[in-house]
């Protein structure tokens, strides 16, 4: 999409900010209001914590948190939990095949709930988000459009665009993706003063990171990260349930009573906290665990979790005693095993007196003042780095890297290519993520095709191609030849993610079917988001009237009055797509002319073809 | 043909960043005094500080942060400051055939790959970390010879020092590499 109606109009009066932690198992929405930290409450009890789970029953009703938590035993396929786990993967990356049903689609992984409709992950994720929203409105009676979301510093680029991607759907803008651990510090940092280097270890329900930071006046700066994206408490839990089972029984166990003794092993793990054994019931007889037999289970998980601690500290050009303090954040981090092992490693008791459910909220609530406060009265700023590599697939299949993980960011990098044969007039670009030598063992990203080469002798072209990673850790390249100045720009759209126009359509396509809590909440924001559209491009269209002649104006303004009326309820479907459609249409030439004023580089489009 | 057909030619015009960070121009600088100066222009530059501010002077801020990025990120550690300094000077190392590496070297490479490739397929992180140590002493012993030749400006002996920096730094990634793949 490209009309006025995408033009961010930096005049229009916003909402509260909030930051929120999309966590894999709870979730939470911190603000600070007035100078006062607050976390705010989720569920009807006062609780903060939103269970991060959303089930989906067959007549279309959709439920989130503690409500949707009640049908894990009765109907486990269509509760899903530990969606996050999910984010960002194709089918041939999902753990816990037997827990859902999935559709044999190919790109992102979708769960078939209520009857075989798919979900996304993404989509999964969006009604948690959209469930948090309107819970932090409910309590501020106000609006909340823009919000800071942690995600797991070691996070990939199609895992941060299919967030992004969940807090549109949700009606959200992501002023910031900030990393947890950093998210950690932040608050920690702001609150204690501290200062020197500082390691962030958060183990949460389904990720791991760890991160090394350095705290100076008020300035945070990343130094590495490390991680697991696919390492947490649910590793613990399964543990168990393989310990107790055996790795082949469980295998074969059907969802319903997979899913039992995983909720079994969960509250066993979480009674062995502060237990020596526990009993516990799986599969209808009782089992006599000790902590022991739980921390011989979990030995290779504390393995590669050591292995990663102890690397990232050396990538922060540290010694893993020379620290100042260890700070533990995720609710895994309980764990005695957990803290033991971070304070064999570091040489010190961790610091463990933050709660470790609520910093992270916290901390993304900080940020979010920082970067609303309009007199930047604050002297607190974050400074963050790429977790991983950026690179392209040169010669042999070997993974060339462009931008090195823990580079600063945003960054630029460019590196310039030339043509292998005589008149050669196209070139393949390939572009990964990853820190293997060869592209196979990388995630791939994007890959496209610069054409209209001038042909010329083998090594005479100069192709520079530019990688360029934003504050949110998010990639864009452009290719560029030097000689005919012919240049092509690609947002990366990863393959197991939504495109832009994919989640538009499914923002329209919710008023298809009118039909239910959900459509008709789903109505209700996109009324309110074209809304917000229509006086955007109003605005910008009188801002920059004098870029349009006369009849252009005349087409984009009549074109908005239909759409303003196309809002008034009762609300048709068909007429408000066409009516958005027809404002995009006749604003696009001129919001390309305002968009290639501003930014240098013209684009000539090609889209990517995902890989 | 497909992405085979492009191989890299070299890194675009380099930039000065000691320029950019109003650093002197050498291969000996305080690591205290790179992390003062970057933390100080990113605090001036960095584009949440006009987070709230018209998009030009959030654009602008962009521009000057990534500038100073490059520049840390290029400074900050030796081997990197090395080099960039090399190419300064016109030797850019990044650059396919910039420089040959001496038959020695390869065959001293050559032979250790051979030991690496060996432990990593029997499994035996104990010779991986052996051979790991060589490499660091080895490479940090490269990065010494090299930074006094680039203290003395002599800049064709500094690059093939740092040619070997490079060759063990690649075999000290993959040695890395064969350790993560090691079962638990």
């Amino acid at each position: 999409m490209s009309g006025l109606l995408h033009i961010e109009d930096p005049a229009r009066p916003r909402g509260r900010t909030v930051g929120i932690d999309l966590g894999t198992t709870n979730s939470l929405v911190a603000t600070v209001d007035n100078g006062t930290l607050r976390v705010l409450p989720m569920e009807a009890d006062g609780s903060p914590l939103l269970a991060s789970i959303v089930h989906y029953a067959a007549d279309g009703k959709v439920t989130v948190g503690r409500e949707a938590a009640t049908h894990l035993a009765d109907d486990p396929t269509n509760t899903l939990r530990s969606v996050k786990r999910f984010m960002g993967k194709v089918l041939a990356d999902v753990p816990d095949h037997q827990a859902y049903n999935f559709a044999a689609s190919p790109g992102l992984v979708r769960f078939l709930v209520a009857d075989g409709q798919p979900v996304s992950p993404i989509e999964a994720s969006a009604e948690i988000l959209r469930h948090l929203r309107k819970r932090a409105e409910a309590h501020f009676s106000e609006k909340i459009e823009r919000a800071v979301v942690t995600v797991p510093a070691y996070f990939d680029e199609s895992q941060r665009q299919g967030t992004i991607s969940a807090a549109r759907l949700a009606g959200l803008e992501v002023l910031r993706l900030l990393s947890e651990p950093t998210a950690a510090a932040l608050a920690y940092g702001l609150d204690t003063g501290a200062q020197g280097h500082y390691a962030v270890f958060d183990l949460g329900g389904g990720t791991f990171d760890v991160s090394v930071l350095k705290l100076k006046d008020s300035v945070f700066q990343v130094m590495a990260v490390g991680g697991d994206t696919q390492l947490g408490g649910d590793d613990f839990d399964r543990a168990i349930v393989n310990g107790i089972l055996g790795t082949a029984a469980v295998a074969t166990l059907a969802a319903p009573p997979f899913a039992a003794s995983m909720a079994a092993a969960r509250a066993a793990k979480e009674a062995l906290t502060t237990n020596e054994s526990v009993t516990m019931k799986i599969l209808d007889r009782e089992e006599a665990v000790t902590r022991s037999d739980f921390e011989r289970w979990i030995a290779p998980i504390l393995l590669r979790i050591e292995e990663v601690l102890r690397n990232t500290v050396r990538d922060a050009e540290l010694e893993p005693t020379g620290l100042q303090g260890v700070i533990l954040v995720g609710g895994s981090t309980r764990v005695p095993a957990i803290r033991a092992l971070a304070a064999s490693v570091f040489g010190r008791a961790p610091i463990t007196d933050l709660d470790p459910d609520q910093v992270v909220a916290m901390g993304a609530a900080r940020q979010a003042a920082l970067l609303a406060d309009e007199d930047h009265s604050s002297n607190a700023l974050l400074l963050d780095v790429i977790p991983l590599s950026l690179g392209l697939e040169a010669m042999g299949g070997v993974a060339e890297k462009i931008v090195e993980r823990n580079s600063p960011i945003p960054i630029r990098r460019a590196q310039t290519f030339t043509t292998f044969e005589d008149g050669q007039t196209g070139m393949d670009i390939h572009v990964v993520q990853g820190e293997r030598e060869f592209v196979a063992d990388c995630r791939s990203l994007a890959r496209f095709r610069l054409t209209g080469i001038p042909p010329g002798p083998a090594g005479a072209a100069r192709v520079q191609v530019t990688f360029e990673v934003d504050a949110n850790g998010l990639l864009s390249v452009s290719a560029h030849e030097l000689a005919s100045g012919k240049s092509q720009r690609v947002q990366v759209q990863p393959s197991a993610g939504l495109t832009d126009l994919e989640v538009e359509s499914m923002l329209l396509a919710s008023l298809d079917n009118a039909e239910g809590d959900i459509q008709r909440r789903r109505i209700a924001d996109l009324q309110v988001e074209a809304m917000r559209l229509a006086s955007g491009a109003r605005r910008q269209l009188e801002i920059h009237s004098e870029k349009a002649d006369a009849r252009e104006l005349t087409v984009i303004r009549a074109r908005l009055d239909a759409l303003e009326a196309a809002l008034i309820a009762p609300i048709e479907a068909d007429r408000l797509r066409e009516a958005l459609r027809a404002v995009e249409e006749a604003s696009a030439p001129l919001a390309e002319r305002l968009m290639n004023e501003v930014v240098a580089r013209a684009a000539v489009g090609r889209r990517v073809e995902d890989f | 043909m497909a992405a085979d057909s492009a191989f890299r030619f070299s890194i675009v015009a380099s930039k000065n960043y000691f320029d950019t960070l109003g650093l002197p121009e050498s291969v000996d600088l305080d690591p205290a005094m790179i992390e003062a100066r970057y933390q100080e222009l990113a605090l001036r530059f960095h584009p949440d500080r006009v987070s709230t501010q018209a998009p030009s002077a959030r654009r602008q801020a962009v521009e000057m942060t990534v500038e100073v990025n490059e520049a840390y990120h290029a400074l900050r550690n030796p081997t990197n400051r090395a080099l960039h300094l090399l190419t300064i000077h016109g030797l850019d190392l990044g650059q396919e055939g910039a420089i040959a590496a001496p038959p020695e070297l390869l065959e001293a490479v050559m032979e250790k790959r051979e030991a690496l490739e060996t432990a990593i397929g029997a499994g035996e992180p104990e010779a991986i970390s052996a051979l790991s140590k060589r490499a660091t002493g080895l490479r940090d012993a490269a990065l010494v010879r090299g930074t006094l030749a680039l203290r003395e400006q002599r800049w064709e002996e500094a690059a093939l020092h740092l040619v070997e920096v490079k060759y063990w730094k690649r075999f000290l990634e993959e040695a890395q590499r064969g350790l993560e793949r090691q079962p638990l």
